[in-house]
């Protein structure tokens, strides 16, 4: 049992994702060192319209505001952050110096993909024409001979 | 008989403009629209149209006689609908929903006023059919979004945004709020001014008083 516990290897996480190992070699007497343990997080950007959008500035933000990294998106809007430690940041989404999007991650594994909705250009695809005015259209080249109504009828009926 | 159908055809098409302005313009037409009848009322029930004048009929309108219930386009050719129109009386837009991915699947609906602005939009992002993220707009600007990013029914992500004088720019965020406890309200939220810099405040009592981060040890 004594040798059991000269071997055992302990292993804690601090509150800021470091990971604290520590052997004890003898009773009583704990050597050890804190290492930063890693993990990258790494996703894919899009507009709301579900668009994938490319050269999105993707900035990896701590608690106290701090960048922590940074990246682009490629043309298919993934993108791959540089490693930090295990914690929760907010990712941010930057276009032309403004912050389009926003989401907050945890990172608690060594890989953490994340799928992150930004608003750059979506007024315009909410705003698509409405096609009533092809119907309309239609009706009038049909009309003709297609609508047969009785007379003060307006029902559409034939 | 012949002017009976004329003037049949001249009392739709003039019901048909009533609420739509744009009505009148002229509007080519280069596919052959058909049309479908109500067996049993003898109502209009479908209009077959070429709503992009390319010589293919891509959109349908679902009638009951001259109201337009909902038209349904196909924007691809793909054979599946992009894009669903829903009318009111007046033939005024209430709501367009959209295959997003063109794949045949609902997965956002916009909502407009009575002026034809749009006033929000919910949205799967998932595609999933969880509406899980909503856009608010004003004056046809974004002014905010709230977001369920875990999927357990209750919203996490706030933002709120702001544009430039008379929308003049793209929206930017303005406040961003989070909700790391998945507790209902915020815990944190990220202020950023307009040159940039970024404040953090946090909630952690969830009392709705933001303050500052406790210093760390």
């Amino acid at each position: 049992m004594k040798k059991m516990l000269c071997l055992a290897l302990t292993v804690a996480m601090t509150h800021s994702g470091q990971v604290l190992v520590a052997q004890v070699q003898n009773p009583g007497v704990i050597t050890g060192a804190v290492v930063d343990v890693k993990g990258v997080i790494s996703g894919t950007v899009s507009s709301s319209v579900g668009r994938p959008l490319s050269d999105i500035t993707m900035q990896l933000v701590d608690a106290r505001g701090q960048s922590m990294g940074k990246t682009v998106s490629a043309r298919d809007g993934k993108f791959t952050l540089p490693a930090v430690s295990y914690d929760t940041y907010t990712l941010q989404c930057v276009q032309k110096d403004k912050v389009i999007g926003t989401s907050s991650v945890t990172l608690k594994a060594p890989t953490e993909s994340v799928k992150i909705t930004c608003t750059s250009d979506v007024v315009a695809f909410w705003k698509k024409p409405a096609v009533i005015a092809g119907l309309a259209a239609a009706v009038v080249a049909v009309g003709a001979t297609a609508f047969v109504a009785t007379s003060g009828d307006a029902s559409g009926s034939r | 008989m012949r002017n009976c159908i004329k003037s049949g055809s001249l009392i739709l098409v003039a019901v048909l403009g009533v609420g739509a302005s744009y009505f009148w313009a002229e509007v080519p037409t280069r596919g052959t629209p058909s049309l479908k009848y109500d067996s049993a009322t003898g109502h209009l029930k479908e209009v077959a149209f070429d709503s992009a004048h390319n010589g293919r009929n891509d959109s349908v309108a679902y009638m009951d006689g001259t109201r337009v219930e909902r038209i349904e386009i196909d924007e691809d050719g793909d054979g599946k609908v992009d894009r669903w129109e829903f009318y009111d009386a007046d033939r005024r837009l209430q709501r367009a929903s959209f295959s997003r991915q063109h794949n045949g699947v609902l997965d956002a609906t916009a909502f407009y006023g009575a002026d034809g602005e749009i006033q929000r939009v919910e949205i799967s992002t998932a595609g999933d059919g969880r509406f899980n993220r909503v856009e608010f707009y004003q004056s046809g600007s974004l002014t905010r979004v709230e977001e369920d990013t875990n999927g357990d029914g209750r919203v996490d992500k706030w933002e709120t945004y702001a544009t430039g004088p008379g929308g003049s720019s793209e929206p930017r965020i303005v406040v961003a709020a989070f909700d790391d406890a998945f507790r209902g309200s915020p815990t944190r939220r990220f202020v950023y001014s307009p040159n940039g810099t970024l404040h953090v405040e946090v909630d952690p009592d969830g009392d709705g008083i933001f303050e500052e981060p406790a210093a760390e040890n």
